[in-house]
């Protein structure tokens, strides 16, 4: 079994006497983008209030990717009135299973908002070019897969961000004339943390009072 | 018209003729584009003893008729475009029968049909929305005798 169908959470659905596993990955997507000519990227597929035919493609390409033969007019007949609102909840479930999860920045960052990709080119470019993946891996990885690999590409980045950030902060605080207010060690940095409440003990409560970083705001 | 329940068919009159309905998914699936509604949607709301709107009552009786003499058929080997423009004219002939007269047995046929195709708890779903849609229509033909408007009782009520 590869790796994607070991990570996600497993959502099936039955179709006679068989089980088959629904997932969303980039290879599904595109295909069932293709069939139904809608950007799901721009939010144009509701897959909470999805039409027939849009359920239907959707159980297809999926079946289909996991290895089912069924025809799309096989499935519409399998899955008839019985199954539709089974298929209906397996779908939304095996969507949030495959899609990225809410990220807590996302809220307030409203630059990061500004430069989200719009298009699978932008977004296929930019896994290529930060996350290092082969066409073929990135086609057979869900977009939460990515999410992950992003957000540890991340955390690494602003480790090293953080590490040029405090040695600037140091020069600009004790070289030449020094600043009213001391310079944070994270003030430097292109892609800080997102802010969060510092409680009071805690390293990060006394590395900002000592003025020695810390992108949060002490109580 | 590939109905899965060929056998279980509920049926509405509209004059004298009596037209039988079935069951589908692919059919529905198959209308959906040229329908230009959500047909699932409608399914639905009648399914929770709730009326579609217009659009979603049309497409949903064109692709669940049992093909009546003179409905629209295309070919075993029609075109894409020949498919559509058929699919257009059915959407119109089903549209045809939808009169006000004829809105509420349409839709019982429709619960009805629905209905039939399943048999646990959803079935019991749509009977109930079907038992709603009865009560409903004794309810519209009680006013219609409480206050004629065409008859013998109207004619006299002006003489």
């Amino acid at each position: 079994m590869d790796i994607t169908r070991l990570l996600t959470r497993r959502v099936e659905l039955r179709l006679g006497d068989e089980r088959w596993p629904l997932v969303f990955t980039h290879r599904v997507l595109l295909d069932i983008e293709d069939r139904l000519g809608v950007s799901i990227l721009n939010g144009e597929l509701d897959i909470v209030r999805l039409s027939a035919k849009g359920l239907r493609t959707i159980l297809f390409v999926a079946l289909s990717s996991s290895g089912a033969a069924y025809s799309a007019a096989e499935i519409g007949n399998r899955v008839g009135l019985h199954g539709l609102a089974v298929a209906r909840q397996s779908v939304i479930e095996a969507w949030v299973a495959a899609m990225p999860a809410k990220d807590e920045a996302d809220a307030d960052d409203k630059e990061q908002a500004i430069v989200k990709a719009r298009t699978w080119m932008e977004v296929w470019g930019n896994n290529r070019q930060y996350l290092h993946l082969t066409n073929d891996e990135w086609l057979d990885m869900t977009p939460r897969m990515c999410q992950s690999l992003d957000r540890a590409r991340r955390e690494e980045f602003r480790r090293i961000d953080l590490m040029v950030s405090r040695v600037s902060s140091t020069i600009a605080n004790y070289a030449g004339k020094q600043a009213a207010k001391p310079v944070s060690g994270d003030a430097f940095m292109l892609d800080p943390w997102p802010r969060k409440e510092i409680t009071p003990g805690s390293v990060e409560y006394w590395d900002r009072l000592l003025g020695m970083g810390g992108s949060g705001r002490v109580n | 018209m590939d109905k899965q329940t060929e056998n279980k068919l509920a049926s509405f009159n509209v004059g004298d003729r009596e037209y039988a309905v079935g069951y589908g998914f692919n059919d529905i699936c198959d209308i959906e584009d040229v329908a230009g509604c959500n047909l699932l949607e409608g399914l639905g709301l009648i399914a929770d003893g709730e009326w579609p709107d217009a659009v979603q009552l049309r497409g949903l009786l064109a692709a669940m008729i049992v093909a009546p003499p003179g409905f629209p058929q295309a070919a075993a080997n029609a075109s894409v475009d020949a498919v559509r423009k058929t699919q257009i004219e059915q959407l119109k002939y089903a549209g045809s029968l939808i009169r006000i007269d004829t809105l509420t047995p349409i839709r019982m046929a429709i619960v009805e049909a629905c209905s039939l195709a399943v048999s646990d708890e959803l079935g019991q779903k749509f009977r109930e929305a079907m038992k709603k849609a009865e009560v409903e229509a004794k309810k519209q033909l009680q006013g219609d005798n409480a206050a004629p408007v065409d008859g013998a009782s109207a004619v006299d009520a002006t003489a």
